[in-house]
């Protein structure tokens, strides 16, 4: 099942045995070519750093002379050969199923690996998604460096051999779910990993923690009729984000708006405090709207 | 004005600690395991994680609070990932791997296998025919870097030296040796499993083209009489390294056959399951080309007697025979041994047959 997101992300939901459907966001390909290099270079370095220690404990041996059979540099290169191979092919593996579906690289970013019929993350899978990693970014890469390497020099070979990498490295492009080559060998998705913290409850009192009803503005059925689940989630937006990311002047606007709009007017004739004013509208909007709710009438838009 | 008392604001309030204790819990597997939790926490974790689902389904009800909604969402994904995606312990599970899984799946595919061992075969008859005929033809299946000395113009002494190098003698060198041959071989094994995503069409290739090295160099050798001393240098690793190149190459194939035949299946949903039964084969593959290449570093460089390197032909060929034919029986497969051989393909077609209705262990329906 898939459905477009509000926020025009793609969404996938998940049914859980429970049967209730979690829904997930695609990662964005930037979050994941972020991820990717902030792993290669993780790679990297511990390869650097493998080679090093262990030319250190050889005895040096920096010195450019003949190598005879007993150099110590010899070791040096094998056990840098051997930590090249594991580290580039099982660091992927490793710390996905270590941290379930979250290289070093996608936590830092923030995304993770799923499965995409919603099962756990077994062995077997997370060895197909990492396996084809040569072929996919070594490869092309390699290509681009020296076109001699690969095999054809020049001609339809080679022409045949570009389209064919370009294919495979371009995989994300080309198909709905954003998948590699290697997720598609598992039947892998990358997703968002939900990371939403609670925030206070908005009509909660902030002095008492109790329910806010002794405001000193209050609203007739017929003014809160107007407006829609829509308008009223953008106002919850508004509101969470003042005062950091919203100055007083845009919430005096929004007031006066809303004012104009449902024809309010303030009891004793002042203008309200903006702030004050839209939280308390805010309260008697989504009250009056979760009790249509509740008899089954979902406002979704304003009325006109 | 009418009083309305806000039931999201209630329904919030009274569920509101629950919702932070599994946040608490959440976090902690997230970062250190289900091994961090105690015995009561990992008791409650489940059904703090069915209150936040069923929280979930009542705020998308009720509540119009948007940031309550998506908190919910968000909770509940990730403590479906915490109770659902359980983590094995990578050491037991590798040994579990090797010695029960590694085995099954390669029997599953063994018609992947025999057509990877005859790809292979029908390379080196090639190579070994067509060098025969003319020995110009070595270097066209030879790389210059993979012939090191052995060309046609070298004589039969210069040939017969190659079979007893020692490659320096030294543990040093043999270690660098074994290490380079490695990695070498492991690097194409796992080349041979990611190109099947392609039809299997340049595994294939892959394969035969692997056998035609290998006949080429026998032709060059048995034009000298030094056939049979050939067979006994390159076939001690050679079983263990081509058994795991062709396994690799079986698993390419088994991709590739799931990519063009998937029969019940969607043929995404078919690849899927195809793909991560055949990097199992590969993983396990990379093993194999682990012992090769010690046998072929310091056995090959070590022992020249011609007698022992046929016996450990002998002992590698009847090891691997015996491992992937016993060990780690499936349930269904000890069934199959006492039912006979008659009822044997029955079973299988049976089990094939539930197989696509069995829910895999702990996941809910397909997207």
């Amino acid at each position: 099942m898939r459905t477009l997101g509000a926020e025009g992300g793609e969404r996938l939901a998940l049914q859980t045995p429970e049967h209730v459907a979690l829904q997930f966001e695609l990662a964005p390909l930037g979050s994941r070519l972020l991820a990717v290099c902030i792993d290669v270079l993780i790679v990297f370095l511990a390869v650097v750093l493998v080679t090093a220690l262990t030319s250190l404990l050889a005895g040096g041996g920096s010195g450019l002379g003949d190598i005879d059979a007993d150099d110590p540099r010899l070791l040096v290169e094998a056990v840098a050969q051997l930590a090249t191979f594991f580290i580039w092919n099982f660091y992927f593996i490793f710390t996905e199923l270590r941290w379930q579906g979250r290289t070093i690289g996608k936590r830092a970013v923030g995304i993770r690996v799923i499965a995409r019929d919603g099962g756990p993350l077994s062995s077997g899978l997370v060895f197909a998604r990492n396996l084809t990693r040569d072929v996919e970014m070594l490869l092309p890469l390699m290509a681009l460096a020296s076109p001699s390497s690969i095999g054809f020099a020049s001609g339809w070979g080679l022409a045949l051999t570009w389209v064919w990498l370009g294919i495979m490295a371009l995989m994300p492009l080309f198909n709905r779910y954003h998948a590699r080559v290697g997720d598609l060998v598992a039947g892998t998705l990358v997703v968002n990993a939900p990371r939403e913290t609670l925030l206070e409850d908005l009509v909660a009192d902030r002095s008492n923690g109790d329910v806010a009803t002794q405001h000193p503005y209050s609203f007739t059925q017929e003014q809160l009729d107007l407006y829609g689940i829509h308008e009223l989630q953008i106002l919850e937006d508004v509101l969470r984000r003042y005062p950091s990311h919203i100055d007083f002047d845009l919430l005096l606007t929004i007031a006066r708006k809303i004012q104009r709009k449902v024809d309010w007017h303030a009891a004793d004739g002042r203008e309200p405090d903006a702030y004050q004013f839209l939280q308390a509208f805010y309260a008697a909007q989504r009250g009056r709207l979760e009790h249509k709710l509740l008899f089954g009438k979902r406002q979704e838009r304003k009325v006109r | 004005m009418p009083d309305y008392t806000l039931k999201s604001f209630e329904f919030r309030r009274e569920r509101e600690a629950q919702w932070r204790e599994l946040e608490e819990l959440v976090e902690r597997v997230e970062k250190r395991g289900l091994q961090s939790l105690g015995s009561d926490e990992l008791h409650r974790l489940p059904s703090l994680y069915r209150a936040a689902l069923s929280s979930l389904s009542v705020a998308r009800a009720i509540s119009l609070d948007k940031n309550v909604t998506a908190y919910l969402e968000g909770l509940s994904a990730r403590a479906y990932f915490a109770v659902y995606c359980r983590k094995r312990y990578l050491g037991s599970s590798a040994l579990t791997f090797l010695l029960e899984t590694f085995p099954q799946l390669v029997r599953g595919m063994r018609w992947a296998l025999l057509l990877a061992v005859a790809l292979v075969a029908l390379g080196a008859a090639a190579g070994y025919v067509l060098t025969a005929q003319d020995s110009d033809r070595y270097f066209t299946f030879v790389g210059e870097d993979m012939a090191g000395g052995r060309t046609p113009a070298a004589s039969a002494d210069e040939l017969a030296a190659v079979l007893t190098d020692d490659g320096g003698g030294t543990a040093t060198m043999l270690t660098s040796f074994a290490a380079f041959l490695f990695t070498h071989n492991a690097k194409i094994g796992l080349l041979c499993f990611a190109l099947g995503f392609v039809a299997g069409v340049p595994v294939m290739l892959l394969l035969f083209i692997n056998g035609l090295g290998l006949g080429a160099m026998w032709a060059l050798y048995a034009s000298h009489d030094l056939g049979f001393e050939f067979f006994a240098w390159v076939m001690p690793h050679g079983v263990t390294e081509l058994l795991a190149v062709c396994l690799c190459g079986a698993a390419g194939l088994a991709v590739g056959y799931g990519v063009v035949f998937p029969g019940r299946f969607r043929r995404l949903d078919n690849l899927a399951r195809r793909g991560r039964q055949a990097a199992a084969v590969a993983v396990g593959a990379v093993v194999m080309f682990f012992i090769a290449a010690l046998i072929e570093g310091f056995f090959r460089q070590l022992v020249y007697s011609t007698d022992v390197r046929v016996l450990m032909i002998v002992i590698t060929a009847t090891a691997w025979t015996l491992f992937f034919t016993r060990v780690g029986r499936t349930p269904v497969e000890r069934l199959a041994r006492t039912v006979g051989r008659a009822r044997r393909a029955e079973l299988e077609a049976a089990v094939r047959e539930i197989e696509p209705l069995r829910p895999a262990p702990d996941t809910g329906a397909t997207p």
